[in-house]
């Protein structure tokens, strides 16, 4: 019978580890994850102004690949980010990234692929826990 | 043919005096923390844009619900799952304005406390807030930082019985903006 407990103790010390685990998980990275949509930064404009609901439907919380020209680099706390020209002076896609590192070593007009979670448009289309 | 050109004159001119009164930012700092003794939740969101118009005072923010990290995978699904419903709600907005508004002077650097009010629309609630904000100018641009607090239950928003110790029901928001006048 005392064999039965142990058993039973070991094996929720072991549940208890994993939830605890699972609970404390970071997010996963961006970089090792295939996009699901690959479009330019206009493309994704244009989806999101001619239908925004719609736009929002498809692409909410999906992984984006976008290439474009670099129209600003901002920097936040704790992090970075960077506007992509998207041909429109008001509106380009703003692309969210979790360290200040992801931006170093690259400048206003270069050409870069981004990847990252769509979260919506407000002025820009944002895409959050970008990795380049 | 002179007076088509004066009336150009002024049209531009006038374009110009609008556009030079609104300040905005895309990269506003919006966090908010949960604080009991037992879990500390916060979530930031730096992509948040802020339009304020110098010559009435009027001002509005707006934020990407989804935009909101944290730093637990698992709280940033509960928040936008459970909590904010994010698919159904993806923005958060202020609307509003500097009450008792006296012209800003943004070529001279200094400080002010101002009382901003508006409303709040999250989560498909629409509700008044009134909070102090700190008004810098310094070298042409404006810094807008704001604190206050929200009641989850203002806005609908549920905490079910089993977590209702670790997630505060009033919530502290911290918004911090560096504006620069819109070209």
């Amino acid at each position: 019978m005392k064999k039965y407990i142990y058993v039973l103790l070991v094996l929720a010390m072991i549940g208890g580890l994993i939830g605890y685990k699972m609970f404390n998980k970071g997010h996963a990275e961006t970089k090792n994850v295939t996009a699901e949509f690959v479009l330019s930064p206009s493309e994704l404009l244009t989806a999101y102004e001619s239908d925004e609901a719609a736009a929002d439907a498809k692409y909410l919380d999906k992984i984006i690949e976008v290439k474009g020209k670099i129209k600003s680099i901002n920097e936040v706390e704790n992090g970075g980010s960077i506007s992509l020209d998207t041909g429109n002076d008001m509106a380009s896609v703003t692309c969210e990234f979790e360290s200040k590192d992801a931006v170093n070593g690259i400048k206003i007009g270069d050409e870069v692929t981004v990847k990252g979670f769509c979260s919506g448009k407000l002025m820009d289309i944002v895409l959050v826990r970008c990795s380049l | 043919m002179r007076k088509f050109f004066f009336g150009f004159y002024i049209f531009f001119m006038v374009v110009n005096v609008i556009s030079g009164q609104k300040y905005f930012t895309k990269t506003g700092h919006i966090s908010f923390y949960s604080d009991t003794p037992l879990e500390k939740i916060e979530g930031h969101n730096k992509s948040s844009n802020c339009v304020l118009d110098v010559a009435t005072g009027k001002l509005e923010v707006a934020t990407l619900v989804k935009g909101f990290q944290f730093e637990k995978a698992l709280m940033q699904e509960h928040f936008n799952e459970n909590y904010m419903e994010s698919d159904k709600f993806p923005k958060a907005v202020f609307k509003g304005q500097i009450d008792n508004y006296s012209k800003l002077d943004i070529s001279k650097n200094g400080k002010v406390t101002v009382k901003v009010s508006g409303d709040l629309t999250m989560h498909g609630v629409t509700k008044k807030v009134t909070t102090d904000a700190v008004v810098s100018i310094n070298n042409g641009k404006i810094i807008a930082d704001a604190n206050f607090n929200i009641l989850l239950a203002d806005y609908n928003i549920k905490i079910p019985a089993l977590v209702k110790d670790q997630i505060a029901k009033s919530l502290k928001i911290k918004v911090a903006c560096t504006l620069e006048p819109l070209k």
